[in-house]
């Protein structure tokens, strides 16, 4: 675990030192995306690699959270951290609703239904014009402030939305280096022997898919207050779909996978805009391949070939915590 | 301590198990027997809760256990072991004992987010705990190693291990010998015995004859679903329904000859 | 008078897309019912039908029924290379990596068709003409007559196909058990490569047949799958009948609701009704009754 500390520690210092050098907006922006999709995707490795379960419909959490942050400031000029909290809560609630049923049984319903969920709220997001402002979206949502200062651009949006990523990781980290941790591990590995050590295994199955669906939310949430505008073309079944491919190919049974497989996938279309068209193509070629060849991802490849860069979460530690 | 009243259970067309009663004295040892195919596993799974059964009752310590899901069978302290390894092979050694240990601590996950000093602390003893077991079943060198790099043997070892981690009142060990050579079993029925010593109630299906009939206060015999005989392992090993259930198994005739 | 022909109308469009939605249903159980995996390419198969046929039309100047051969036959390959080289070597066939290489396949599949054919829509000409019948007072066109007609020529050959035919029952044995299918010398493996290519064909058959309807484009796949995996869900997973009787129920009432409710959550009904199967029935209606894991 002290590795994994170490290692949070180094990006730490790596995120809030570089802008003392690195002025370029559009870095700022790129590295933004990152921290936003990293939350969502950080949530779905929790769910994928630790409890193994898919969701497809993980793109809507994200609107749910973007989408509730946006009318309760926007329409009911709530303050946006308290709409933040109310988003949460609510998403958290819904994924509960959802998950009840369905992960009693077998894996693929959970996928099912979450595809469900997510194609339904979509159509939600464009239907209701009236409180979404349909397929054109809605804009005007205020932005986030604390201690006097306005989160109203790039620069300082930058360090928010890295502040939260690192604050969530840093929960994770603690997540997966507990008890719970290693009892969701035993269930993706061996439910039914993790059932009769004690472990209960619909609960907690149940408690990871609403914590990640919380991820999404937060992370929607913090979208909707940058871009100070939604509309619901993010939030469809595409999006969820590479949300999945950016777990995968970064690995995902590593938290740092989950930073990885974002990092790439969504600073990748930046530097070859002119591959824009390859990039289903791509997406495709690449989840199938690391599925085949290198089922752990990137974060399995660079853990296989450096015994200094160890990063992959199941390391033991058998000394004291 | 346990009870079994009237357990049937049928899978589609097929009765598993039929109208099987029995019940076993905290500190028993009970052997259960049968060909293949008897019932056995089933008779387990249905115990530790992995279904429930069609027909009849499982009491526990008087308490009616039958609907109870597999978690809540461990809380009661009663674990298992399985047919086909079940082992964590996606963790190490130690891990799978610290797993073993689920029950022993208490922290829920605000504690495990905030890593708290309590969750620190129960971590600690947990830690501390799944060590101590693990030197004390041999495998200590191996704490850190992949669990699945381990010998057949070993992991035998290593699940009869995580079974014993929280400490359970009731054991149920599904063929634990099976797979083993003959210092193997040796090992493992001294390591056994020993348990006895500590009041642990165990039922071990087995079809090493000479494991069960050395071990066993008692023995329980299936077969095709029905309870067949039970009693004293020298007076079953006599009963002609017994040999007629086993003619042809090569373990039961070369156990007579003893 | 009025509201029977509406209805009349509505069930006439609900009971087409049904056919359409049945046959692509069908794809997934087939492939279900002889891998448990389930296969979220199914959708590109029925675009590929469509649009392989939409463009080797102008290209090659064959006859329509040539056309609609070689697509159907293309996609059925294409369905078969998916299965050797995306599934087949997969080493840890869980479910969340199938999921995962399905989905993968999926888009490729369709970015690779994005690259080919460009984003534009393109027309199929209809089987036979585009005059509409009037049937009493509701108006049908003959596509749709195709399309229904169609459906039910597939349903009844697969029927026969699995009573009948030594595959059919290789197949059905290795949906009930695959080890014993094997001991009796079928080989799994080309069952599996086989459910492929049928689905695939069934896929691109339903793809045809509703590209002079709607149209076809590079990714017309994607809904149009998932709605027919709504319906195999409603049906039953693993069922055949089950997955038709669930397309049309799923057209109907999309249909229905678009009509009477409202078009703009038309989408959301056959989703919706997955989420309440799911919910209260996981069998689906003629499903069998789900082990609790």
């Amino acid at each position: 675990m002290k590795r994994d500390w170490l290692i949070w520690l180094g990006a730490a210092i790596l995120i809030f030192a570089t802008p003392s050098f690195i002025k370029s907006p559009y870095f700022f922006t790129v590295l933004i995306f990152i921290a936003i999709n990293g939350i969502v995707v950080l949530g779905l490795t929790l769910l994928m690699g630790f409890a193994g379960q898919v969701s497809l419909g993980h793109a809507g959490f994200f609107g749910l959270g973007a989408y509730f942050s946006a009318i309760l400031t926007y329409h009911y000029h709530f303050d946006p951290w308290i709409a933040m909290v109310l988003a949460l809560v609510a998403t958290l609630f819904i994924a509960s609703l959802l998950g009840i049923p369905t992960l009693r049984l077998h894996g693929h319903y959970l996928a099912m239904a979450t595809l469900g969920l997510g194609v339904v709220l979509q159509i939600i997001f464009k239907e209701e014009v009236e409180l979404t402002g349909g397929p054109s979206g809605m804009g005007g949502i205020p932005y986030l402030k604390a201690f006097g200062i306005s989160f109203s651009n790039d620069y300082r949006f930058y360090f928010l939305s890295w502040a939260f990523m690192l604050l969530l990781l840093g929960l994770s980290i603690n997540l997966v280096h507990s008890r719970i941790g290693r009892a969701l591990r035993a269930i993706s590995q061996n439910q039914v022997a993790a059932g009769t050590l004690g472990i209960p295994v619909s609960r907690l199955k149940l408690l990871i898919f609403a914590l990640s669906a919380g991820y999404a939310s937060l992370a929607g949430s913090l979208y909707a207050h940058y871009m100070t505008f939604v509309s619901p073309g993010p939030f469809g079944f595409m999006a969820s779909v590479k949300m999945v491919a950016m777990v995968v190919i970064g690995g995902s049974t590593s938290l740092w996978g989950a930073l990885l497989g974002t990092a790439l996938l969504v600073s990748l279309p930046e530097l070859l805009t002119k591959l824009q068209d390859y990039e289903m193509f791509v997406y495709g070629i690449i989840m199938i391949l690391v599925m085949i060849f290198a089922p752990k991802g990137l974060a399995g490849m660079i853990g296989k070939v450096g015994s200094l860069a160890r990063i992959r979460l199941k390391e033991p530690n058998a000394g004291t915590g | 301590m346990l009870e079994l009243v009237e357990i049937g259970k049928s899978f589609g067309g097929v009765r598993a198990l039929d109208n099987v009663s029995f019940a076993l004295e905290q500190g028993e040892i009970l052997g259960l027997i049968g060909p293949n195919g008897a019932g056995k596993t089933t008779l387990f799974n249905i115990i530790s809760g992995i279904f429930p059964p069609d027909q009849g009752r499982v009491r526990f310590q008087g308490k009616d256990i039958t609907r109870l899901a597999a978690h809540k069978i461990a809380r009661l302290n009663i674990f298992r072991t399985f047919q086909n390894l079940s082992i964590f092979d996606g963790m190490t050694v130690l891990e799978n004992l610290l797993v073993g240990n689920h029950l022993v601590g208490k922290a829920g996950i605000f504690s495990a987010f905030l890593k708290t000093p309590w969750e620190r602390r129960e971590e600690r003893m947990i830690q501390r705990r799944a060590l101590n077991l693990l030197a004390e079943i041999g495998l200590a060198a191996a704490a850190n190693l992949p669990a699945k790099s381990l010998a057949f043997g070993k992991l035998r070892l290593l699940e009869l291990g995580r079974a014993l981690a929280a400490g359970p009142q009731l054991l149920l060990l599904d063929e634990p010998a099976a797979g083993l050579n003959q210092r193997e079993t040796e090992e493992l029925m001294a390591f056994l015995a020993g348990l006895r010593e500590k009041e642990i109630t165990i039922i071990v299906i087995e079809h090493d004859m000479s494991l069960v009939m050395e071990l066993s206060d008692r023995v329980v015999v299936l077969d095709q679903g029905k309870k067949i005989a039970e009693g004293r392992p020298r007076e079953v090993q006599q009963n002609p329904a017994v040999l007629t259930a086993y003619l042809g198994e090569d373990d039961w005739i070369k156990s007579l000859r003893r | 008078m009025e509201w029977h022909n509406q209805l009349a109308q509505y069930l006439v469009t609900g009971v087409t897309t049904g056919a359409i939605y049945a046959l692509a249903a069908l794809g997934f159980t087939i492939i279900y019912n002889s891998t448990e995996i389930i296969n979220l390419a199914q959708g590109e198969f029925v675009m590929l039908g469509g649009m392989i046929a939409a463009s080797i039309l102008p290209l090659l100047g064959v006859p329509l029924w040539m056309a609609v051969i070689i697509a159907i036959a293309a996609a059925t390959v294409v369905g078969m290379i998916f299965e050797r080289l995306a599934i087949r070597p997969v080493k840890n066939p869980s479910v969340l990596n199938l999921i995962i290489i399905t989905i993968g396949g999926s888009i490729l599949i369709k970015g690779v068709a994005m690259l080919i054919w460009g984003k534009d829509d393109r027309p199929l000409r209809a089987f036979t003409s585009t005059q509409p019948i009037h049937v009493f007072s509701t108006v049908i066109t003959p596509q749709s007559i195709w399309i229904m007609a169609g459906t039910l020529l597939a349903v009844v050959l697969l029927h026969l196909f699995y009573e009948y035919s030594i595959t059919g029952k290789a197949l059905r044995a290795c949906a009930y058990n695959r080890k014993a299918a094997r001991l009796c010398g079928v080989s799994v493996e080309r069952m599996v490569l086989f459910s492929f290519g049928l689905s695939a064909m069934l896929g691109a058959f339903a793809g045809v047949l509703v590209a002079p309807i709607t149209f076809t484009s590079y990714d017309v796949g994607t809904m149009l799958g998932l709605k027919g995996f709504c319906a195999a869900i409603l049906g039953g997973l693993g069922s055949n009948p089950g997955a038709v009787l669930g397309g049309l129920v799923i057209g109907t009432l999309e249909s229905l609701g678009a009509g009477y409710l409202s078009s703009g959550y038309k989408d959301a009904i056959a989703f919706s009704i997955m989420l309440l199967v799911l919910y209260f029935k996981p069998a689906g209606i003629l499903g069998k009754q789900m082990e609790k894991v």
